[in-house]
């Protein structure tokens, strides 16, 4: 049996001012697998993609990533093994030009200079974000910043997708080459998401966290559809599985 | 009044031309800059007609970067009553004579007032040009290339990038403000410490999620700077033709042999 590339153990997080973010919470994510995290506001969700990368360290239980635990020893492989997509791509970009922005990461990993172009390239032509090169990072729309965003995560070849409510503030157009750019990386990916339309399109599994805690796990298609489940963690079924208000009828895609 | 982050994008803005001036290595740019505040500083009190060749340079790399005048004028611009005021006094207290050439005589203290300004305007405008040129990066990468402390870099590499986002979270406050206070000028007295609270509360936050955001793509001690390839031909013949030209300026008084030659009388 192939060993999961995540494993996180009964895993507990209080914050400072005594908010129980999580609760005994266990997981495993195989390679290569898409992962999909949904929840309440509250729920744990951004806190636990914290941990994963070593941002908060847990007050119980382990985490490790390929068999590696998270901790200060293990720290600088983790994250260049692992790459977090901010809930806030404003907070992610910070250079005078894309460019910059996208070598960040490749240059702290102490590549020399035809490396760094080679990864920036990479990762400019998989999340499309080329054209954009030259220009400073404040003068994208939003679209364009979260795909530069997502550029500057590739550009240090992880092999681990942590993404925190990706899809958020995207127009239609936008959030649809989001969602192809992302199902066409072969990364293992954990995302974060209350648009459960584009959970549905990412996603093979799926594990709802409410209040600190795993209340379902499961197949995507079983626990999306599941309209009792959801409701009662405050959720609602995918637009797409509710039905036209007008003629009641269904179309499934993805 | 200018908006220091409206100042700030544009410094940035400015630095991504590619002229010829914004091809020369920052650190060449940066030397020259350096020669030149150095050579500036160290001319003679009442020296005013012989600092005016040093001219030249802000000049060509305002003309060769297409750095816009305006840019320069209204980015100095709130430090020119302190020049003139600091000038002024320097008038009242060198009380000694000095006769031109024509023959009539004024205050010593006007001269050197003179020469104040002109002295303060010329490095204003050199270090500007050469940030809006070489870009901070530019700046921070050329003090990496003379092995200036990382940690001093890092420092000023981060109070950069803070300075940016307290301006931008400033913003943000002051529009929320605004738009529930019509017909307000200004900010009520009252609301300046709840303000100033949120301000420090935010701004804090959001710098520490960027640091987390850093420290997530593998940033250690020092923020490793965008190292361009080695100086060429060009960056070299820039440092020599400026120094050069500015060791000139310091042992010669070219605008009296100037006139001398064109017209047969010093000025």
């Amino acid at each position: 049996m192939i060993p999961p590339i995540i494993n996180v153990k009964d895993i507990g997080y209080i914050y400072p001012d005594g908010n129980e973010a999580l609760n005994k919470v266990s997981f495993n994510v195989s390679r290569n697998e898409a992962f999909g995290i949904i929840g309440p506001n509250g729920a744990g969700k951004s806190t636990l993609l914290q941990l994963l990368i070593g941002i908060l360290i847990p007050r119980s239980g382990e985490i490790k990533i390929e068999g590696m635990p998270v901790d200060k020893k293990n720290l600088a492989l983790i994250r260049k093994k692992t790459g977090l997509l901010f809930h806030n791509p404003d907070d992610q970009l910070f250079c005078p030009t894309v460019r910059d922005d996208i070598a960040f990461g490749p240059r702290n990993m102490g590549l020399n200079n035809d490396e760094i172009e080679i990864c920036v390239s990479q990762a400019m032509e998989a999340s499309g974000t080329g054209h954009l090169s030259h220009r400073p990072p404040y003068t994208l729309s939003g679209g364009e910043k979260k795909a530069v965003a997502l550029a500057c995560i590739l550009s240090m070849q992880p092999e681990i997708l942590l993404m925190d409510e990706t899809s958020a503030n995207l127009d239609p157009g936008s959030r649809r080459q989001l969602i192809t750019v992302i199902n066409t990386l072969s990364q293992t990916k954990i995302i974060v998401s209350h648009d459960l339309d584009f959970i549905w399109e990412t996603c093979s599994r799926v594990m709802i966290l409410n209040k600190g805690s795993i209340t379902a796990a499961g197949e995507t298609g079983l626990i999306l559809s599941d309209r009792f489940l959801l409701e009662h963690n405050n959720l609602e079924l995918p637009l797409r599985l509710q039905g036209c208000p007008v003629c009641g009828s269904y179309t499934v895609r993805g | 009044m200018r908006n220091p982050r409206g100042a700030i994008r544009q410094i940035e803005l400015l630095s991504l031309k590619n002229t010829f001036v914004h091809r020369i290595k920052p650190l060449q740019q940066f030397i020259v800059t350096l020669v030149f505040i150095l050579i500036i500083t160290s001319f003679d009190q009442y020296s005013v007609s012989q600092m005016l060749p040093m001219l030249l340079y802000p000049a060509v790399i305002i003309v060769l970067g297409e750095i816009p005048l305006r840019f320069i004028i209204r980015t100095i611009l709130p430090v020119i009553p302190l020049i003139i005021l600091f000038a002024i006094a320097n008038a009242f207290f060198d009380k000694s004579e000095w006769v031109l050439l024509s023959g009539v005589t004024i205050s010593a203290g006007w001269i050197s007032a003179l020469a104040l300004v002109l002295r303060s305007l010329m490095t204003m405008t050199a270090i500007l040009s050469f940030i809006a040129t070489a870009g901070m990066n530019g700046l921070f990468s050329a003090l990496e290339k003379l092995k200036i402390p990382d940690f001093f870099i890092t420092l000023l590499a981060f109070t950069f990038r803070y300075i940016h986002l307290l301006m931008e979270e400033a913003g943000h406050i002051i529009r929320a403000y605004r738009l529930r206070s019509p017909g307000q000028e200004g900010i009520s007295f009252q609301n300046w410490g709840p303000l100033a609270g949120q301000w420090f509360i935010r701004s804090y936050r959001r710098a520490e999620r960027i640091h987390s955001a850093m420290l997530c793509r593998g940033l250690s001690e020092k923020i490793h700077q965008n190292y361009h390839d080695r100086a060429k031909l060009v960056d070299l013949t820039w440092i020599f033709f400026w120094c050069g030209y500015f060791i000139l300026c310091r042992l010669f008084p070219i605008p009296l042999l100037l006139s001398k030659v064109t017209i047969g009388t010093g000025i």
